[in-house]
């Protein structure tokens, strides 16, 4: 019996529903035409816009003269397709609000055209349309984005972070982005959780696919006050943005540079090769001539000329050697007022012996770097040397050299300053490109080539200032983003000193 | 040492100035067994008085020399009217225009003075000196026949 009355009540139901749904429906509903004209609409319609018969759509809920630019009923009445977007309408003077708009065609069955769309729009709240467009944007922004909780278990991430760095959600932010067993050391979000304040950190991580990945990540409390009523961080956010491509331009440039220190040093070695070999074939020219005349003194000459440039042979073989040296940087993480106090301790007693005053300006609690210690110990001593130099070759009474170190934007400086001599504009040009010495026989004018190699492979530079008579300052900066990595070598020795056993380094 | 009679004339002089007191004595020993007389200098400190007074008839010039370096006493030869036609032959150990570039010596090339009349790269050999001195020298000659 029951089933019976809905099967004879059915098309009585659907006739009201048809007659009355329309206008019952709590959301609004209008007809439009291929023109964009209301041709009908529901109650709600005409309650929320007022009287709407015969006007354009666009006037009516946008206030526009002509039919929107990106207007999803026209895309309709072409494909006959339904739509949904987001749109902002009038709904009352200079009052708009948001709703969720859908457009469907209403065609009769079996036939192509699209004579009429339905039109239906509900309205959302502002809070829920902000939340939709916060919830694109921490989906779609290309960065890595987590949120993390107290034990640093990720609690939701992006799709960036899951494309790159596979599932992450519930798992420890170190496991996903490094494939670590445990935190990184200085977590920037560790520190967030202590202090409540925004930190940044530059880290390298391993993608899916096992590559290396370069970001600079910057962890905040996850509030909009930036800390929790009880003063308790709650959750942290992770922006990370990759720099991977950068960083690999930047170490093909630095490569590119250290292959250009290279050649110039060739080029200088050339040329003093050159002046040796000239010196050779002139002593054998002098000897022959020599003895084709049977004049001893001749002979004698020439046999001089050739010692002396087998020494110059020698001395620069030796230079060579120990510029060579130097061709596998070793890097450890070390204090950089190290070799400068070193250096001031080697140089003392020997700057007073020359009347030479001394002195140390080093800034105090500079962070350890990763340097080549005896790279930076070789360079000061050049630089340190040379000013002693210029110094003993001034005529002031006065000499001093001042040997400093600082920090500044982000980069370790060393300067050497001193009031000697000081360089004319020609020696100031040539002193780093050519195999140049001042001190004639008492240089091999490689001091300096090897303190700009050294500087170089650090990712630094060495600058000049100098003025005839007024003195001159070497400045090498180094800036820390560009410092070499810890090599091997490096981790060696600091294990060998460790266990109080000598490292392995020939030479 | 006039142990060639047939010269009659003066005997051409070179001044040879270069750094490298070998390079000095060697080129000066060559020159002085050829015919020419040879004056070294090894250092560019009072070189220009030096020509001045000594008058050469041509200048070997190490134009990569410390302090007061050789271009600078080239580009004081050509600025005074005592010196700016004697002829100058650059000897280096560098290739020429290629790495003048980088040597900073493009100041020789660049049209502002006068180039020298030759340019020898270290080592030299005794032939292509010899033939560059003398074909300089017979030019002079010429010219100072004609004028």
């Amino acid at each position: 019996m029951d089933a019976e009355r809905p099967e004879a009540e059915r098309p009585e139901v659907r006739k009201l529903l048809s007659d009355h749904l329309f206008d019952l429906a709590p959301i609004m509903m209008a007809v439009l035409d291929p023109e964009f004209r209301i041709v009908d609409a529901n109650a709600a319609f005409g309650t929320m816009l007022g009287p709407w018969d015969g006007r354009h759509c666009y006037e009516l809920l946008k206030g526009l003269s002509a039919p929107c630019d990106r207007c999803q009923a026209a895309w309709t009445f072409a494909d006959g397709k339904p739509r949904v977007c987001d749109d902002r309408l009038i709904v009352g003077k200079g009052i708009t609000s948001h709703f969720v708009v859908r457009v469907a065609s209403l065609a009769a069955e079996g036939t192509a055209a699209t004579p009429f769309i339905l039109w239906v729009a509900s309205n959302v709240n502002e809070a829920s349309s902000l939340q939709r467009e916060n919830d694109i944007l921490f989906e779609r922004v290309p960065c890595y984005v987590t949120v993390l909780d107290r034990d640093l278990e990720v609690v939701r991430a992006n799709r960036r972070m899951r494309d790159t760095f596979g599932k992450a959600w519930g798992k420890r932010c170190w496991e996903v982005y490094k494939r670590a067993d445990r935190p990184c050391p200085s977590c920037p979000a560790l520190m967030v959780f202590a202090d409540g304040k925004e930190h940044s950190a530059e880290q390298t991580g391993v993608t899916a696919t096992g590559e290396e990945a370069h970001y600079v990540v910057t962890a905040s409390p996850l509030t909009r006050e930036g800390e929790t009523p009880d003063g308790k961080v709650k959750f942290v956010i992770e922006i990370a943005t990759d720099v991977t491509h950068l960083r690999t331009l930047e170490r093909e440039k630095l490569e590119a540079e250290r292959m250009a220190a290279v050649g110039q040093t060739v080029a200088g070695l050339a040329h003093g090769i050159k002046n040796i070999l000239m010196g050779v074939e002139g002593g054998i020219y002098v000897m022959e001539s020599g003895m084709r005349r049977s004049q001893m003194d001749r002979v004698d000459r020439g046999v001089q000329m050739l010692k002396r440039n087998v020494e110059k042979i020698s001395s620069l073989v030796k230079n060579l050697l120990s510029f060579s040296k130097g061709r596998q940087l070793c890097v450890a993480m070390v204090d950089p007022n190290a070799p400068a106090r070193e250096i001031l301790e080697l140089y003392g007693a020997m700057a007073k012996t020359a009347g030479v005053d001394l002195e140390g300006v080093l800034q105090e609690s500079l962070a350890p770097a990763p340097l080549d210690a005896e790279g930076i110990h070789t360079c000061l001593t050049n630089l340190v040397s040379n000013a002693i130099d210029a110094c003993q070759a001034s005529e002031k009474k006065d000499c001093r050299v001042v040997l400093q170190t600082s920090e500044s934007d982000g980069a370790l400086v060393y300067e050497v300053s001193d009031n000697g001599c000081g360089m004319d504009y020609e020696v100031k040009t040539k002193i780093f490109t050519t195999f140049f010495t001042t001190k004639g026989a008492g240089g091999t004018g490689l001091g300096l080539l090897t303190t700009r190699k050294i500087v170089q492979e650090h990712g630094g530079k060495i600058l000049l200032e100098s003025d005839q008579g007024k003195g001159t300052k070497f400045r090498i900066v180094l800036p820390r983003e560009r410092l070499p990595v810890v090599t091997a070598c490096g981790a060696g020795v600091d294990e060998g000193q460790k266990e109080g056993g000598s490292h392995g380094e020939t030479q | 040492m006039s142990d060639s009679p047939e010269i009659e004339t003066r005997r051409s002089k070179i001044l040879i100035v270069d750094d490298e007191r070998d390079i000095v004595e060697y080129l000066s020993t060559v020159l002085e067994d050829e015919g020419f007389a040879a004056v070294g200098l090894t250092q560019t400190a009072g070189a220009l008085n030096q020509i001045n007074v000594q008058r050469p008839d041509l200048v070997l010039l190490d134009v990569m020399m410390p302090g007061h370096t050789g271009l600078s006493l080239y580009r004081a030869m050509r600025e005074s009217e005592a010196t700016k036609d004697i002829p100058v032959v650059i000897i280096s150990g560098y290739a020429r225009k290629e790495e003048f570039a980088h040597m900073d010596l493009s100041e020789l090339e660049s049209g502002r003075m006068p180039r020298p009349e030759g340019y020898l790269e270290k080592p030299i050999a005794v032939a292509t000196l010899l033939t560059t001195i003398r074909r300089l020298l017979g030019r002079r000659e010429t010219r100072s026949g004609t004028a």
